[in-house]
C-alpha cells in the first residue's frame, strides 16, 4: 500500500535544483559568463540525479509491498463539495509519488538529461544565445521532473504542459529563422490538441473518482489507482474506453504517434542537443509514462488497449517507411523517434507495460547517442564550411545560419543545399576523421537494430514476442508488422550510416572535418556503453521488470516459452540480413567523390527505389511523406483561415453588427421623422400630452389591478 | 437595521474625493500634482481594499455580507442606501482597486492634453465600479451602474482614437439599451414585492426573501421577463455573444487607460451572480442551455475571429470575447467549482489582458502602430519585454502554473460535471487561444528583424517595468498558490449556489420544476457523495 513519508521530503530538491538554475540563468541572464552559466546548468541536473540516485536506494531498500511514498508540500487549489448537485470536493495537492516507475524516470531524466547539458556546454559555445539556452534546459528539465514525479493528474498536467512550452521555446531557439518559429508554433498546437483530450479524461476521471491522485494522498478518497476496480461496477464500459481515449489522444500528442505525430520531424528545427534531450529521450515518452501510470484503468477496457496498440504499432511501420528516404540525418532520427515510440504503445497496448518502459529507457541511451553523435557530426562538417568559405570571425551565428528546410519544400526531388550540413548527402567518409563518434554512433545503431547484445536487442525482443504472446486473435498481425518495422528500421539506420560515414567524401567540407572536443565525446561515450551493455550486463529485463512490478502491476503469464528463443534469433537473423544487404549494395553503388552540386542532386542518395525500383508512386508517395501535412495543412490551415476569416468580415462585420448599426441607423431615420411632430404649435403639444397622460393612467391601473390580484 | 461601519463607503468614494479635490483645487497647468494626487487616490483606495481583504474572515458560519454600510435614504420610497461585502465582491473590488493605478500609471504618458479632466474622469470610474460591485441595493446599484456610463463616454470620446466618436456612441447606446429593461425589471421586482401588509423593497437580501417565499409563484412568464431585462444588460456589458459586436470598436478606440478600465468592467459577469443566480433561481434554471449554448458558440467564434484580425487591439478583443465566453458557461453550469473559478477566471482577465494592453501600448509608443505586419523580429532588440509579453501571452492561453490556468481549469472542470459536452467544447478554447496567441506572438516577436524602423526600438522603459512586474508577480501568484484567495471566496459561492438552487423551496409544480439534482449527466459513479437532505433556506 502507498503511504505518506514526509521524511522525504528532501525529494522536493530534485525539481527544484534545476528551478534554481533556471532562475538564475534567467535572471542574470547574459551578465554571466558562458563557463558560469553552462557549468551552473550541467551542476544543477546532476545534483538532482544525486539525490535521485538516494530516492533510489530508499526506493530499493522498501520492503516489497510498500514501494510507494507520496511527499505532501502544498494544497494548490481546494474547492468543497457541492452535494446539493451530487459533485465532490476538489482538493489537488503540491504532492510528489515516490516510487519504481518515477525514480526510474527521474534517473532517465536527470542522468541523460545530465549528460547532455554537459555536452551541450561545448556544442552551444559559439551560440549568442547560450545563456538563454540553457535558461530553457534547466526550465524543460524542471518541468519534465515533476511530469513524472507527480501524485495527481493535474500536478502532471503542469510538467505536461511545461515542457511543451520549453519544447516550443527550444524548437524556436534561433527565432529569426522563419522555418524555426513555424515549426515552433506547429509542435504547440498539435501539442495543445492532444491536451484538450488529457482535459477532457481527467474531467472525467474527476467525475467518477472525486479525485485526480493516482494514489492514497492527502485527500480521504482512494487514489485512482485503488479506486480503479471499483470502476468496473460504477460505469458503463462506453465511459471507461471514452475516458482512456481522451487521455490516450493526448498521448499521442505528446509522444507523437498517429495522427499528431507531424510535429515531432519539424521539431529538429531546434539545435541538436535539444533534440536528443526532448524529442528522443524524455518528453517524447511521457505518453508512455502517462499509460503506464494509469495502466490500472487502461486494463480495464479492451477497446482502450486495443487502440493504443494498434495506433502504437501502426505509427512504428508507418514512420519507419517515412524514415527510409530522408535525406537529413536529423529527420532520419525523428521519424525513427517516432517509429521507436510506436513500440513503445505497442507493448503498452499488449498490457506489458514494463517491455514499454524498458524500451524508454534503452531507447533513451542509444537515441541520445545517436542524436548527440549526429550532432558532432553536423559540428564537424559545419565548422568544415564555415572554415572554406571563410567566416569563421561570425561564430555567434554557428548554428542558426545553416539551415535544412531548403529542399523540405520541394519533397526531397531537389538537389542538397551545398551549405546545409545536416544533409547527408553533404556527408560521406566521415569515418576516419571523426573516429570516436562514429563508433559510438554504430554501436547505437547497433541496439536500435536490435543485434545482440547491445541494449535495443533485448527490449525490442521482448516487445515483439510479448505481442505474439498477449494479443491472441491478431497476433501474428501485430507481431509480423513489428518485425518488418524492425527490417526497415535496421534498414534505414545501416544506410544513415553508411551515407555519413562510409564511402568517399561528397564534398569538401566532409573532406576537411575533424573531431569535436571531449565535452561533446564524453556523453556520446558513455551513451554509447550504455547502449551496448544494458540488458545483459546490467539490467537485465526480468530484473527491471520486478523492480517495476509495483508500479505497473506484473509481467501478464507466458505460454510459449519455448518459442521465444527461436523468436529472438529468428529476427536478429533477418536483421542482421538486411544490415549486410544494404551495407553491400551501397557499397557497389555509384559514388563520385566530390560531386558537383547537380550530380548530387541527380544522384539523390541511396534509397529503397534501388530496391523496389517498380513500385514509382510509391517512392513519390514516401518522398513526400504520404502527404500528411500537405492534408492537415489544406484541410485545417487553409479552410480553417477561409471559415474564420468569414465569420469576421461577413458574420461579424456585415451580421451581427450589422443588425447593431442597423438598429443605430433606423432609430435616426424615425428620430428624423418625428421630428416633423415638433413643429413648434402649442396646440400640437398639448394634444400629445393629453393622450400621454391617458396611456399612462391606463398602464398604471391596469398594472396596479394586475399585480395585487 | 441600520448598521454602518464605513469601511465600504470609504472604500467607494475615496477616489471621488481625490477627484474632487483635483477638479477643484489644483489648478489646470500643475500637471504633476494632478499626476500625483491621482495616483495617490488610486493607491489609496487599493491599500483601503487590502485591508478589507486582510480583515475578511472565510468562516462558512459567518453571514453572507459580513461588513455593510446599511442606513435609510430616501425613506418615502424605502430606498436604502446599502453596501455590503462578501468573498464574491471582496475579490472584485480588489481586482478592481489593484487595476486602477495600472489605468492611471499608463496613462502619463498617453494623455498629453485635458489632463486634469481626465484623472479626474478615471477616479470617478473607480468610484462608479466600485458601487457597483457594492451596492445591495437595487436602486443605488442602477445609479452606480449607469454612473459608469458617463466617465466612460468621456475617456473614449475625448482621448480617444480616430474613430471614438463612433465607438463612443455605440458603447453608450448599446449598454444604455440594456440598462433600461433592467431599470424596468428593478421597478417590477418592487412593486412585485410588495404586499397589502408592508411596501416592496429594492435590497437584494429582502427580494431573495420574497422570491423564496414563492415570490412568483404561478408567475414563470413574469419571472423570465425579468430575468430577461437583467440579462440583457449585463450580457451586453459582459459581452455574451452576439451582443459584443461593441466591444472590438471601445477597445481599439479608447486610449490604453480606458481599454483597462473596459477590460477591468466585469460588472455583466459579477451581476449574473449576484442578481440573477439568487433572484431568478428558476429562470436561471431554465434558461441555461441557451445561455450555455451562446457562451460555447462565443468561445470558439470569437477565437476564429481573433486568429484573423490584423490588429493588435482588436485581437485582444476579439480574445477577451472568447475568455468570456468561458466564464458564462461556468456561471451558468450551477456548480461551485465553476463558480469558483469564474470569479477567479474574471481577476486573472483583468490582470492578463490588462498586461497584454500595455505591452500593445508599449509597442504603439514605439512605432505609433497597432497592425501586426508593422512588427516582427522584435526579440533581438526587445529581449526583457518579449519576455514579459511571453509570460502574458502565456497566461492568456492557460498555461499552468499561471493565473489563466487556474480559473480556466476550475470554470471547465466544474462545468464539466453538470453539462459535459459544453463543457468539452469549451476545452478547445486550449487550442483556439493558442493558434492566435501564438501566431501573433510569433509574428511580433520572431522572425528577422526586417523592418527598418524596428531596428533601434529600445527594451523596456522603467516605467513599463513598474506597470508590468506586478502584474507578471500577481499572474504567478494566482497561478501558484490560488489557495488563500480560494479560501476567502469558497464560503460565498457555496452560499450563493444555496440560494440559487431551486429546490430549496420550489414554488412551482412538480410537472415543470427541474429535475432532481441527484440524476448525473454521465451516469453512475464510483463513490456516491452523501446525499444530503433538502435544507431549508440557509
Amino acid at each position: 500500500m502507498p503511504h505518506s513519508d514526509q521524511t522525504l521530503l528532501y525529494a522536493w530538491l530534485i525539481p527544484l535544483f534545476p528551478l534554481i538554475g533556471f532562475l538564475f540563468n534567467g535572471l542574470l541572464g547574459t551578465k554571466l559568463p558562458k563557463v558560469v552559466s553552462g557549468g551552473l546548468a550541467t551542476a544543477a541536473v546532476f545534483a538532482s540525479f544525486v539525490v535521485a540516485c538516494l530516492l533510489f536506494q530508499h526506493v530499493m531498500a522498501a520492503d516489497e509491498a510498500h514501494k510507494q511514498f507520496t511527499v505532501y508540500l502544498a494544497s494548490w487549489m481546494s474547492v468543497p463539495a457541492d452535494p446539493n448537485h451530487g459533485i465532490h470536493s476538489l482538493a489537488v495537492n503540491f504532492e510528489l509519488l515516490i516510487d519504481p516507475l518515477s525514480v526510474l524516470m527521474m534517473l532517465i531524466i536527470t542522468g541523460v538529461g545530465g549528460l547532455i547539458h554537459l555536452y551541450s556546454t561545448a556544442y552551444m559555445a559559439a551560440d549568442k544565445g547560450y545563456q538563454r539556452f540553457f535558461t530553457y534546459l534547466n526550465l524543460f528539465i524542471f518541468f519534465m521532473l515533476l511530469l513524472v514525479m507527480a501524485n495527481n493528474l493535474l500536478m502532471l498536467f503542469i510538467g505536461w504542459e511545461g515542457v511543451g512550452l520549453c519544447s516550443y521555446l527550444l524548437i524556436g531557439f534561433f527565432y529569426e529563422k522563419r522555418s524555426a518559429g513555424d515549426a515552433a508554433k506547429k509542435a504547440f498546437i498539435v501539442n495543445r490538441i492532444g491536451d484538450v483530450g488529457v482535459l477532457i479524461g481527467m474531467f472525467f476521471m474527476f467525475h467518477y473518482f472525486g479525485t485526480l491522485d493516482f494514489v492514497t494522498g492527502h485527500s480521504n478518497v482512494l487514489g485512482m489507482t485503488e479506486a480503479a476496480p471499483a470502476l468496473v461496477a460504477a460505469a458503463t464500459p462506453a465511459v471507461i474506453t471514452t475516458m482512456l481515449l481522451m487521455i490516450f489522444f493526448g498521448c499521442t500528442g505528446k509522444s507523437a504517434q498517429f495522427p499528431l505525430y507531424t510535429w515531432l520531424p519539424d521539431a529538429m528545427e531546434g539545435p541538436t542537443p535539444v533534440s536528443a534531450l526532448i524529442h528522443a529521450a524524455t518528453m517524447v515518452t511521457a505518453g508512455i509514462y502517462l499509460v503506464s501510470r494509469t495502466h490500472s484503468l487502461f486494463v480495464l477496457s479492451d477497446a482502450a488497449m486495443i487502440t493504443v496498440a494498434v495506433t502504437g504499432i501502426a505509427t512504428a511501420f508507418f514512420a519507419a517507411t517515412i524514415g527510409l528516404m530522408q535525406n537529413d540525418i536529423k529527420r532520419v532520427l525523428a521519424y525513427s523517434t517516432v517509429s521507436q515510440l510506436g513500440y513503445m504503445f505497442a507493448a503498452c497496448g499488449a498490457g506489458v507495460f514494463a517491455a514499454g518502459m524498458f524500451h524508454v529507457m534503452t531507447h533513451a541511451f542509444f537515441k541520445a547517442c545517436l542524436f548527440l553523435g549526429s550532432g558532432s557530426v553536423i559540428h564537424a562538417v559545419e565548422h568544415a564550411m564555415h572554415a572554406s568559405h571563410g567566416h569563421q570571425g561570425e561564430q555567434n551565428v554557428a548554428h542558426a545560419e545553416h539551415g535544412d528546410s531548403a529542399d523540405e519544400k520541394t519533397g526531397g526531388t531537389a538537389g542538397p543545399d551545398p551549405n546545409d550540413p545536416q544533409d547527408m548527402r553533404n556527408m560521406g567518409g566521415l569515418f576516419p576523421r571523426i573516429r570516436v563518434t562514429a563508433v559510438s554512433m554504430m554501436a547505437a545503431t547497433a541496439a536500435i537494430c536490435g543485434i545482440v547484445p547491445f541494449a535495443g536487442f533485448w527490449s525490442k525482443d521482448q516487445i515483439l514476442w510479448r505481442d505474439w504472446e498477449t494479443l491472441a486473435g491478431g497476433d501474428w498481425l501485430f507481431w509480423g508488422v513489428g518485425l518488418v518495422t524492425a527490417l526497415l528500421t535496421a534498414f534505414y539506420m545501416t544506410r544513415m550510416v553508411m551515407k555519413t560515414f562510409f564511402g568517399a567524401p561528397r564534398t569538401e567540407a566532409a573532406k576537411t572535418a575533424h573531431e569535436s572536443s571531449p565535452a561533446m565525446l564524453i556523453p556520446i561515450v558513455l551513451l554509447a556503453i550504455m547502449s551496448s551493455i544494458t540488458g545483459w550486463a546490467v539490467l537485465k529485463f526480468d530484473t527491471f521488470a520486478a523492480f517495476l512490478g509495483p508500479s505497473v502491476g506484473p509481467l501478464p503469464t507466458t505460454h510459449n516459452d519455448n518459442l521465444e528463443t527461436s523468436f529472438e534469433w529468428g529476427t536478429m537473423i533477418a536483421i542482421v540480413l538486411v544490415m549486410a544487404y544494404c551495407f553491400l549494395r551501397y557499397r557497389a553503388s555509384k559514388n563520385n567523390e566530390l560531386m558537383t552540386p547537380q550530380a548530387r542532386a541527380d544522384h539523390r542518395g541511396w534509397t529503397v527505389q534501388h530496391l523496389l525500383p517498380t513500385l514509382g508512386w510509391y517512392n513519390w508517395a514516401i518522398l513526400n511523406k504520404y502527404f500528411v501535412d500537405e492534408a492537415y495543412n489544406f484541410w485545417f490551415v487553409k479552410l480553417g483561415k477561409k471559415l474564420a476569416t468569414w465569420l469576421w468580415r461577413k458574420f461579424d462585420i456585415e451580421g451581427v453588427d450589422g443588425i447593431v448599426n442597423g438598429v443605430g441607423a433606423f432609430a435616426a431615420w424615425s428620430g428624423q421623422r418625428v421630428r416633423k411632430a415638433q413643429n413648434g404649435y402649442v396646440r400640437s403639444y398639448a394634444f400629445s400630452m393629453v393622450v400621454g397622460i391617458v396611456v399612462i393612467l391606463v398602464f398604471v391601473v391596469v398594472g396596479a389591478m394586475g399585480l395585487h390580484k | 437595521m441600520n448598521e454602518f461601519h464605513g469601511w465600504l463607503t470609504l472604500t467607494v468614494f475615496f477616489p471621488a474625493a481625490f477627484a474632487l479635490l483635483i477638479g477643484a483645487f489644483v489648478p489646470k497647468t500643475n500637471l504633476q500634482l494632478i499626476k500625483a494626487l491621482t495616483l495617490v487616490g488610486t493607491l489609496g483606495t487599493l491599500a483601503v481594499s487590502v485591508f478589507l481583504y486582510a480583515q475578511y474572515n472565510p468562516d462558512p458560519h459567518a453571514p453572507q455580507f459580513q461588513i455593510v454600510d446599511k442606513t435609510s435614504w430616501i425613506a418615502s420610497l424605502h430606498i436604502n442606501y446599502f453596501l455590503g461585502m462578501d468573498g464574491i465582491s471582496l475579490l472584485m473590488v480588489l481586482m478592481t482597486t489593484l487595476i486602477f493605478p495600472f489605468v492611471v500609471g499608463v496613462s502619463f504618458k498617453e494623455i498629453t492634453e485635458r489632463s486634469r479632466e481626465y484623472y479626474c474622469w478615471v477616479l470617478v470610474m473607480e468610484t462608479a465600479v466600485l458601487g457597483v460591485f457594492l451596492s445591495l441595493n437595487l436602486v443605488l446599484y442602477y445609479l452606480f451602474w449607469e454612473g459608469m456610463l458617463i466617465p466612460m463616454y468621456f475617456i473614449i470620446g475625448i482621448w480617444g482614437g480616430p474613430r471614438r466618436i463612433y465607438a463612443t456612441v455605440k458603447f453608450f447606446l448599446y449598454t444604455m439599451a440594456g440598462s433600461m429593461v433592467m431599470l424596468v425589471s428593478i421597478m417590477a421586482l418592487y412593486f412585485l414585492s410588495a404586499t397589502p401588509t408592508s411596501p416592496g423593497s429594492f435590497d437584494l437580501p429582502e427580494l431573495q426573501k420574497h422570491v423564496y417565499g414563492g415570490l412568483f409563484s404561478g408567475k414563470q412568464v413574469t419571472d423570465l421577463l425579468l430575468f430577461t431585462g437583467f440579462f440583457l444588460a449585463f450580457g451586453i456589458k459582459a459581452p455574451v455573444f452576439p451582443f459584443h459586436s461593441w466591444v472590438p470598436d471601445a477597445y481599439a478606440e479608447a486610449p490604453t487607460g480606458g481599454t483597462i478600465i473596459l477590460i477591468a468592467l466585469k460588472m455583466g459577469l459579477y451581476g449574473f451572480i449576484r442578481f440573477c443566480l439568487p433572484l431568478f433561481p428558476y429562470a436561471v434554471k431554465h434558461s441555461a442551455p441557451i445561455i450555455i449554448t451562446l457562451a460555447v458558440i462565443g468561445v470558439i467564434y470569437a477565437a476564429l475571429v481573433a486568429a484573423m484580425q490584423t490588429d493588435l487591439k482588436r485581437l485582444l478583443a476579439y480574445s477577451s470575447i472568447s475568455h468570456i465566453g468561458v466564464i458564462m458557461l461556468g456561471i451558468f453550469a450551477l456548480t461551485s467549482i465553476g463558480m469558483s473559478g469564474a470569479v477567479l477566471q474574471m481577476v486573472s482577465h483583468t490582470i492578463t489582458t490588462g498586461a497584454l494592453f500595455i505591452l500593445v501600448a508599449g509597442l504603439y509608443a514605439r512605432r505609433k502602430s497597432y497592425q501586426i505586419k508593422d512588427f516582427g523580429g522584435l526579440m533581438a532588440v526587445m529581449p526583457m519585454f518579449t519576455v514579459v509579453f511571453l509570460i502574458a501571452t502565456l497566461s492568456s492561453v492557460a498555461l499552468p502554473l499561471t493565473s489563466g490556468f487556474t480559473g480556466e481549469l476550475l470554470l471547465l472542470l466544474g462545468s464539466f460535471q453538470t453539462h459535459p459536452w459544453a463543457a468539452g467544447f469549451a476545452t478547445t478554447a486550449a487550442i483556439w487561444s493558442v493558434v492566435y496567441m501564438l501566431w501573433m506572438f510569433q509574428r511580433v516577436m520572431y522572425g528577422k528583424l526586417d523592418n527598418e524602423a524596428n531596428r533601434a526600438l529600445p527594451d523596456m522603459t522603467s516605467g513599463e517595468k513598474w506597470a508590468l512586474f506586478p502584474l507578471v508577480v500577481f499572474i504567478f501568484l494566482l497561478g501558484i498558490y490560488p489557495t488563500t484567495t480560494l479560501n476567502k471566496l469558497n464560503p460565498s459561492i457555496t452560499t450563493v449556489m444555496a440560494q440559487s438552487d431551486p429546490q430549496y423551496n420550489d414554488p412551482f409544480p412538480p410537472h415543470i420544476a427541474p429535475q432532481s439534482p441527484k440524476t448525473v449527466a454521465l451516469g453512475p459513479r464510483v463513490a456516491a457523495v452523501p446525499a444530503q437532505p433538502k435544507g431549508s433556506n440557509p
